[in-house]
């Protein structure tokens, strides 16, 4: 009964706020501000308890891809909105989902989480399992060091009531083992990993780009063996193999990160289901997947299509286009003040294209100026998106398909609109 | 007369993550632009020094990344020290440019020993600056995006590079408490440069990289100068900073 009054405001709340377009992390704030304890109260409401998914790059798609093939093993999972992984957005999830006494139908929640409030959160929702995909450099106007982060999603990890998966393949997460070092089967949580195999990391232009760990580097790493190991990686078809079982995929989206962030997802489903994991079904569940919103997804603009392909920071537009499979023939490239700082784009490698023909956002002159260091073949520099887009449509029709845009999350949401998807990235 | 200008770059793994190549790069591109011979050259722990160096480029990176070069930087303390002797253009940003300089209190208590090329010592405070910056001085506007936690003291008679019209530069309390004194970024020695002005600055700040292109080649014999084919560069550039002049007062969220 007690969360009746907040429930209703918050649902109230939400009603209007979405009358008024859009979703909005206020019904969560203001039940947070009514009843304090509500989102602990839900969280210790599912059977199967609740699983954190953090990581420097790649949380919303994993968290989907985990939902999904939960789903398809027939649990009823509770999660949060694409992006919504902030203390409010998650409440406000909760509240949407909630009846009036703010009780969640569910089997287990799957939750992603901002590296930054994973250790606060983690004391509230005291998460069964913690799932950590990658440390990247990414967000040093928010985080200062990389190092930082490793630590908080380590820290949180370390919260785990049962079960941690982590990435072998990335040098701070892999070092979750040094944290027991009297074994882990009394002492915490179990550790279990997911990787790529050497051949599938070899074949990547630039690796996986994930941060190196100078801070341990005298300290010999067991090999670890991999619960869920990508073993072939090209566009979107990957093969998994777990525990043995080779499970082909047809993953929402092209490029190895992505089949690293379907080997974490299959790996902590592995972990949560045990002998009831089913390579098929998983395998059926990704098949069933939309393209992941903004991530290789095709969209109509005018009698053509547009390829988005999203990123939020350096190592991911790097992941991104070493997954191109050629260079794609008409390209806008969009990086606006959502990234503040764009320094990285000195470290990133652009071999995958063999011109821009738009620059546009905020930063399209410092694109500009990085690109012309490397004697790039630039169309138009624009920084105006809309009149970005209208010279993209002036170009003559792609002779191979269609036009690809790289943009940044805000330029992707504004284009999106722009060509008239006025749908949110919300739906489940 | 004909000389190849070498650009050294040390360390861009540990100290490279903040787009620090772009300032190799931009000392090399401008130089060729300008029909001259420039080569960019890294310098990984154990490799073997080069002997003939024009300018030297050091670049930020964490904690643990300047622990991990600190020991290899100290052994070829006494050839860089040397290039410096020789009228070579140093140029440092953020940890690297700490390296260079006298020493460096860490947050944890610890001191790590610098070079003492440059005439600064660097305290970690844990008070973050974060966002775009605007010096000026000598009529020179330099602008950029800082993210750093230091207070960088320079030595007495030491010059900064800039003096602040927007963010915080070197964090000197002194000059705060006063108010008599406009708040400083950086330290400048001649060719010698430490800046906490990122973006990467010199692809940003033409006028800076020329001023350093001009020196670099003065001591080789030859002209550097910017010619039309910087064209095209310098026009992005111009109206980068455009943008980020009118940006200046945009916050960000440090977490
Ligand atoms: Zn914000």
């Amino acid at each position: 009964m007690k969360h009746l009054f907040p429930v209703l405001l918050g649902k109230l709340a939400r009603f209007v706020t979405r009358l008024r377009g859009g979703g909005s992390a206020f019904p969560g704030y203001l039940v947070l501000k009514l009843s304090p304890r509500f989102i602990q109260d839900v969280a210790n409401s599912f059977t199967h308890g609740i699983v954190f998914v953090l990581g420097s790059n790649g949380k919303s798609t994993t968290t989907h891809m985990l939902t999904e093939t939960l789903r398809g093993h027939g649990l009823n999972v509770f999660t949060n909105p694409s992006g919504s992984n902030l203390p409010q957005g998650i409440a406000s999830a909760i509240v949407a989902d909630s009846d009036l006494f703010g009780r969640v139908r569910g089997d287990i929640g799957v939750l992603e989480v901002d590296e930054g409030y994973a250790v606060e959160l983690a004391k509230v929702l005291a998460p069964t399992t913690v799932l950590v995909l990658n440390t990247q450099v990414d967000q040093l106007y928010r985080f200062y060091e990389t190092e930082r982060v490793a630590d908080m999603m380590l820290d949180a990890a370390s919260l785990a009531s049962q079960h941690i998966v982590s990435n072998r393949e990335d040098p701070y997460l892999s070092k979750i083992w040094m944290r027991y070092p009297e074994g882990d089967a009394h002492t915490g949580p179990d550790i279990t990993y997911f990787g790529a195999s050497e051949a599938v990391v070899a074949a990547s232009p630039n690796g996986l780009v994930n941060a190196p760990d100078y801070r341990n580097e005298g300290i010999d790493e067991p090999d670890h063996v991999a619960l869920a190991e990508v073993t072939e990686s090209g566009g979107s078809a990957a093969t998994i193999d777990v525990r043995g079982e080779a499970v082909e995929l047809v993953l929402p989206a092209k490029g190895l990160h992505f089949a690293l962030d379907a080997a974490a997802a299959l790996a902590t489903a592995a972990v949560i289901l045990g002998d009831a994991f089913s390579g098929p079904k998983s395998a059926a569940a990704f098949s069933a997947m939309k393209p992941a919103y903004g991530r290789g997804e095709l969209l109509k603009f005018g009698a053509e299509e547009v390829e988005f392909v999203m990123f939020k920071n350096g190592a991911s537009l790097q992941l991104n286009l070493d997954a191109l499979p050629e260079p794609p023939e008409q390209v806008l490239l969009s990086i606006d003040e959502g990234t503040p700082d764009i320094s990285w784009i000195y470290d990133v490698s652009f071999a995958a294209l063999d011109h821009v023909d738009v620059i546009t956002g905020d930063k399209a002159w410092q694109i500009a100026t990085r690109l012309e260091h490397e004697g790039f073949r630039i169309g138009a520099v624009e920084p105006d998106l809309n009149a970005a887009i209208d010279l993209m449509r002036a170009l003559p029709s792609p002779t191979r398909g269609h036009k690809t845009w790289i943009v940044n999350y805000e330029q992707m949401m504004l284009a999106r609109k722009r060509i008239g998807y006025l749908d949110m990235e919300n739906q489940r | 007369m004909s000389a190849t200008i070498t650009v050294l770059q040390l360390y861009p793994d540990e100290l490279g993550v903040n787009g620090d190549s772009g300032n190799a790069s931009a000392l090399v591109v401008r130089a060729r632009l300008a029909g001259l011979e420039a080569d960019h050259v890294t310098y990984r722990r154990g490799d073997t020094l080069p002997t003939d160096v024009d300018a030297v480029v050091i670049g930020g990176g964490p904690v643990s990344a300047m622990r991990n070069v600190h020991a290899d930087l100290l052994a070829i303390g006494p050839a860089l020290k040397e290039f410096a002797a020789d009228g070579a253009v140093f140029f440092g940003f953020g940890s690297g440019a700490e390296l260079l300089g006298h020493d460096i209190r860490l947050q944890d208590g610890a001191t790590l020993e610098g070079l003492g090329i440059l005439p600064f010592r660097a305290v970690r405070t844990g008070k973050r600056a974060v966002g775009y910056i605007k010096t000026v001085k000598d009529g020179v506007t330099l602008i950029g995006f800082e993210d750093h936690a230091s207070q960088w003291k320079l030595d007495d008679g030491a010059e900064p590079l800039g003096l602040i019209e927007a963010g915080q530069g070197n964090q000197d309390e002194r000059d705060h408490d006063t108010q008599a004194e406009p708040r400083k970024e950086g330290v400048r020695s001649g060719a010698l440069v430490g800046t906490q002005i990122g973006g990467p600055v010199l692809p940003l700040n033409p006028v800076l990289t020329d001023e350093l292109l001009g020196l670099v080649a003065r001591r080789r014999g030859i002209d550097y100068a910017r010619g039309d084919a910087h064209e095209t560069l310098d026009h992005y550039a111009e109206k980068a900073r455009g943008v980020i002049l009118d940006n200046l007062n945009y916050t960000f969220h440090t977490i």
